[in-house]
């Protein structure tokens, strides 16, 4: 496989300031970090699981890549590349609450129905409590993935079998002050 | 791929109980390669108690430096224990240090840049009260924490605590370096002309200095001033690339990086031509204009440098306002490097490296002394930023003590045998003029000792006529006794007496210590000598030419040739000139001088006799004369230090009942001449009626053996502890060794004890002697014990006598598993109490002196021993033989901690005892025989251990035991 080209073009740059928060400097110092872990300049699944694998060890993260991959990976080519990577990274680390919250529905809403339903929901809770497995410990109304789901929905005054939409989404954040606290965690680091 | 049931099992093995801090290290090394896992041994390692983490530095170490890993886990834990525990950070930096000295020839490797790395960071929270925490926020180009940092914004909202556990590992993962990969090549192709350079200066100098102190000048006598300026753009901006793949860790091209770096190459090289102007005055103050110049370009350049370097900024320009720009500049060489390169950067030449380690911390002291103080910014400093000023006082002193106790034995290797009672007793009195009594200690050795309010001790002074030069070794070590206050400071800000602290910080450089005092109290010179007594050997120089004071370059080859140009000149004619000056105030006025005055004339004198060496004239019939004057003075004023304690040493001596036998004997009760010494000390000491008071003797060392040695004396301690769990009785002294530098250090005395070389020696003469001993029969041990202890049925005698034995077993099994070797009566101690002690591990694990199989016995038991239990049938015996059996079994029980700790240390060490490389821990654990049963284990203690070490005493006897052993082990 071809090394990728070690810096980004004037245009790539262009289009990269105007979709993130990073100035020309740190897009291309991340960049240069993006080869040095990923040479081909395309990060497969994998890979992916891989990075994972090294910062969960007691757990299981492999369901909950697959479906965060798939969030990562925009033009579904299979491969995150610099552009798909550094956008996510932009938006997470930098961008607004709304921000992060839209980006976030994609997770959940990986049918792209607008919508989540509870048995949607629930698979990707299980995937985020298998990833942590031990290591943190839990409020007795969120012990399994089920107590947890089900109180996504009571939260939002709704039953198991109502849906969710992206501004219903939105409100959680709201109604659970640690779901925003979270969400802020890496506020001004990156 | 591995299971995560695995490493589910592994989480519960690591949160268990019973997992010990040593099983957490060696895990950590087993699963470096696993982020997540190094994050919970870490957090696991912070659940252990401190002394325990202390005593395992050495490993931590190690672990950070021989082993890669991407975790950052390890890097924190030390970087955090090493801002919160300021006796932790001086041993991880002194054993980084020595790591510097061993890797040298080694620094493109990631050891080396790791420690690079980590002394710089270190540096930061030892010295620097500013900024305690300036990068925590920082996230570099690091994918991988970047990529779970956006999984868990993702998981945030299903499951809000998941950030409760990622976030640590992100923040931290994101501060990884990892930069300096891209910048290998350059940085090769700078240190090849870097070297090439050096080499090409140390093969044109035809007359090397033969100081081995400070750095080596390099007299490149041909190279004019111009021909260096020109190939240093050349060296700049390869330079420049170093310094910032680990400082900045960007691939920054700014020109900022480029000029700071100029200078201090240009600073250096300037440097050199000092040692010039020994040839040629006239170029010494061009070179002096053109370091003004710049020193100013730099400290303009400084501001938009990188916070590291924003103190240092603010230091130039005191400087400069000052007016002393020259007289900082040595101290400012290594100053303008970062601060991790003090002296420790990868340019450094084989020769240079390793005096310019001894030199660094120094530097850095010098420069933080005056840069510390509480930040202005703030109006009411908080508690954490008083408790810095307070942690960095205490670093910064207790640095420069040490240092200053190090570069004394150095120094006297310099000064001929007869005279180097008197030279050290000279060094430490200005030890004592000039930085005691302080807020220090000593770590490890002088630690705290109440845990109940974790108190320090404090450092009064020296006892000056108690110090003693303990033989002729190229190196010299002395013994030293510290007069201490027990369990007298601590970091708290809000005592009246850390008030004052803080206030002499706050107040900057004009209140800065006695040191400060000195150069204030008077503008000349002469005065000023005792400000940097400590670090500069060149004082005397500045007595001499009181004028001279540009000569201030701390670098003693350099400034005493200058002087020598300049006024004494470096022939012996030239010093003769000097002599009446110096050696004027004979001997008998000296009662009415202060010891201050005479430790000056002592350094004179000592420096004098230096010059006399390197002026390459030593033999010469004049020189010779006038060596034996100095050193015949020299001698007349080694016991002047401390006139009045002398005298009263006298009256007391007077009272002790000192007629023939009994005092003789008297000697040998050492515990109670330890207490004799003790009072006579403390009543005439200005401090001895506090009643905290106390002294300790310790013995400061240089040797490249010492890391070994320190080594040793921790295998020693884990493997009595082990013995310990296993509630066996068998004796062991637990000695500590503080490493200091890759070859200094400072070793615990045992105080109550003596060599059985020296009792043997002392009582055989002192029987001879009355007439007892006709024949002169040897004095054996039994003798030795009945004098000592009484009859051999007495009560005294038998409780001695199992001291001996239960001492005895432990350090056969502990010889023979370790493979001490080296074991004559010179090594092996017996104490007050009928212990025997074993010292000195030159040799052990692989190397052993001499030829091969010259201590073929697994461990020493010779009949003398045998005779003293009372024979091979007495009780005594039989209870050595069982814990021999007992110890070795234990051992075997618990193989994996020895043998582990072995492979961790053995890894890519230089140290002798690891000759043998990986083998190392194979054959130690080949000794420990674990595939043989219990009951095969106590038939190879009888036959293989005692039995081959008996025999090689009782021939007839082995013989039987050959037997045994092939009817069993054929």
């Amino acid at each position: 496989m071809g090394k990728a080209v070690s810096k980004l073009s004037k245009d790539e740059l262009k289009s990269l300031r105007q979709a993130t928060y990073f100035d020309k400097r740190e897009l291309q110092q991340w960049y240069k970090g993006f080869l040095r872990d990923c040479p081909s300049g395309q990060l497969s699944e994998e890979e992916f699981v891989k990075v994972y694998k090294q910062f969960f060890p007691f757990g299981d993260p492999t369901d909950y890549c697959h479906y965060l991959f798939r969030v990562f990976d925009m033009d579904n080519s299979k491969y995150i590349d610099f552009k798909e990577f550094i956008i996510a990274l932009s938006i997470t680390s930098r961008g607004t609450e709304e921000q992060k919250l839209n980006w976030t529905f994609k997770l959940y809403d990986y049918k792209k129905a607008g919508s989540i339903s509870y048995n949607d929901l629930l698979p990707i809770i299980e995937a985020i409590y298998k990833m942590i497995g031990p290591m943190v410990a839990l409020p007795d109304d969120e012990k399994t993935p089920e107590a947890r789901t089900e109180k996504f929905f009571t939260l939002l005054g709704k039953s198991k079998s109502d849906t969710i939409n992206l501004s219903e989404f939105k409100q959680l954040s709201r109604l659970d002050p640690s779901i925003l606290n979270s969400l802020n965690s890496y506020e001004g680091l990156v | 791929m591995e299971s995560p049931n695995e490493h589910a099992m592994l989480l519960d093995t690591i949160r268990s109980t019973s997992f010990n801090a040593f099983q957490c290290i060696h895990n950590l090394k087993n699963y470096r390669d696993h982020i997540g896992i190094q994050y919970e041994l870490v957090r696991k390692l912070r659940t252990y108690s401190y002394d325990e983490l202390e005593f395992f530095i050495p490993q931590l170490v190690q672990l950070l430096v021989a082993f890669e890993t991407n975790s950052m886990a390890l890097e924190e834990f030390l970087l955090d224990y090493s801002s919160r525990f300021p006796h932790f950070s001086l041993i991880v930096f002194w054993h980084l240090q020595a790591y510097v000295f061993e890797l040298r020839n080694d620094p493109e490797s990631y050891s080396f840049q790791t420690v690079r790395n980590i002394i710089s960071k270190l540096q930061n929270i030892m010295f620097n009260a500013e900024s305690p925490h300036m990068k925590q926020s920082e996230f570099r180009e690091n994918i991988q924490p970047a990529l779970v940092l956006c999984g868990a914004i993702a998981a945030s909202v299903a499951a809000p605590r998941f950030n409760d556990y990622a976030s640590a590992l992100v923040k931290s993962q994101g501060k990884q370096q990892r930069s300096f990969v891209f910048k290998l090549a350059n940085f090769q192709k700078s240190l090849t002309r870097n070297l090439t350079m050096k080499n090409t200066r140390i093969s044109s100098d035809l007359n090397p200095v033969s100081h081995s102190d400070d750095e080596r000048p390099v007299s490149a006598n041909k190279s004019p001033s111009h021909h260096r300026s020109a190939s240093l753009p050349r060296i700049v901006t390869k330079k420049n690339s170093i310094s910032l793949s680990s400082d900045e860790s960007e691939m920054l091209t700014d020109d900022d990086g480029d000029r700071k770096i100029s200078i201090e190459l240009e600073k250096e090289l300037l440097k050199l031509e000092m040692t010039n102007t020994k040839t040629s005055p006239m170029k010494y103050s061009s070179v002096e204009e053109n370091l003004r110049i710049n020193t100013i370009i730099k400290s303009k350049k400084r501001n938009i440098a990188s916070p590291i370097t924003e103190g240092r900024s603010k230091f130039t320009s005191h400087v400069l306002n000052s007016g002393e720009v020259y007289n900082m500049n040595s101290h400012s060489l290594p100053n303008l490097s970062t601060m991790s390169e003090s002296g420790s950067g990868p340019y450094l030449s084989l020769a240079e490296s390793e005096s310019t380690l001894l030199i660094s911390p120094n530097s850095s002291e010098q420069r933080l002394t005056e840069s510390i103080h509480i930040p202005k910014s703030s109006s009411v400093p908080t508690y954490n930023q008083l408790l810095k000023v307070l942690q960095v006082n205490y670093t910064k002193k207790e640095t420069q003590f040490i240092m200053a106790l190090q570069n004394i034995s150095i120094r006297l290797s310099q000064v001929p045998k007869e005279a180097r009672l008197s030279a050290l007793r000279a060094e430490l009195s200005i030890i004592n003029d000039t930085l005691l009594p302080s807020e220090i200690d000593i770590p490890q050795l002088l630690p705290f000792t109440s845990n109940k309010n974790k108190k320090y001790h404090k450092i009064l002074k020296l006892s000056i006529n108690e110090a003693c030069v303990l033989n002729s070794a190229e190196r010299v070590p002395f013994l030293l006794l510290i007069e201490f206050l027990s369990d007298e400071i601590d970091f708290n800000p809000f005592t009246e007496y850390n008030e004052k602290i803080i206030a002499k910080r706050a107040g900057g450089i004009q209140v800065e210590s006695k040191v400060g005092d000195f150069s204030r109290s008077s503008a000349n010179s002469e005065t000023e000598v005792h400000g940097s007594a400590l670090k500069d050997i060149d004082i005397p120089v500045r007595v001499l030419t009181p004028d001279h004071e540009e000569a201030d370059l701390g670098d003693l080859p350099m400034s005493m040739k200058r002087s020598g140009s300049s006024r004494a000149g470096v022939t012996s004619d030239g010093v003769k000139n000097n002599n009446p000056k110096i050696l004027s105030p004979n001997p008998i006025n000296t009662s009415e001088m202060s010891t201050k005055v005479l430790a000056d004339q002592m350094r004179i004198a000592s420096v004098m006799l230096q010059q006399l060496e390197s002026a390459g004239k030593a033999n010469s019939d004049q020189s010779l004369a006038i060596k034996a004057r100095i050193v015949e003075s020299m001698i007349a004023l080694q016991d002047q230090f401390e006139y009045i304690n002398y005298e009263q040493f006298n009256q007391l001596q007077g009272d002790v009942p000192s007629a023939g036998q009994r005092k003789l004997e008297n000697d040998f009760k050492l515990a109670e001449d330890w207490n004799v010494k003790k009072e006579r000390i403390r009543s005439s000491s200005a401090y001895g009626h506090l009643e905290n008071w106390d002294i300790c003797s310790v013995i400061a060392k240089n040797g490249d053996d010492l890391p070994q040695e320190a080594f040793a004396c921790q295998l020693i301690t884990m493997i009595s502890n082990i013995w310990k769990a296993d509630g066996i009785s068998a004796w062991t002294k637990r000695m500590k060794i503080l490493i200091t530098s890759a070859n200094t250090g400072l070793v615990e005395t045992i105080t109550n004890a003596m060599s059985i070389h020296s009792i043997k020696k002392s009582l055989t003469e002192i029987s001879v002697k009355n007439g007892e001993n006709s024949k002169g029969r040897i004095i054996t041990l039994l003798d030795y014990y009945e004098r000592l202890f009484g009859k051999h049925d007495s009560p005294k005698f038998k409780q001695a006598q199992d001291n001996f034995a239960s001492s005895l077993a432990a350090y056969s099994i502990i010889c023979y598993i370790l493979q001490i070797k080296d074991r004559h009566n010179g090594n092996i101690m017996v104490d007050n109490e009928g212990h025997i002690i074993h010292i000195d591990f030159g040799f052990l694990l692989s190397n052993s002196p001499g030829s091969v199989g010259f201590e073929a016995a697994p461990f020493k038991l010779t009949s003398e021993y045998v005779d003293l239990l009372g024979g091979l049938d007495s009780p005594a015996y039989a209870k050595f033989v069982m814990l021999c059996k007992e110890c070795f079994n234990s051992l075997r029980e618990n193989s994996d901690q020895i043998i582990d700790i072995v492979e961790l240390m053995q890894k890519d060490s230089s140290l002798p005892c690891f000759n043998n490389g990986d083998n190392t821990s194979v054959l130690l654990k080949q000794r420990l025989q674990l595939q043989l049963s219990r009951d095969e284990a106590d038939e190879y203690v009888d036959a293989m251990l005692i039995g081959k070490s008996l025999g090689s005493m009782y021939t007839r006897l082995y013989d039987q035991f050959q037997m045994i052993t092939q009817g069993i082990y054929s």
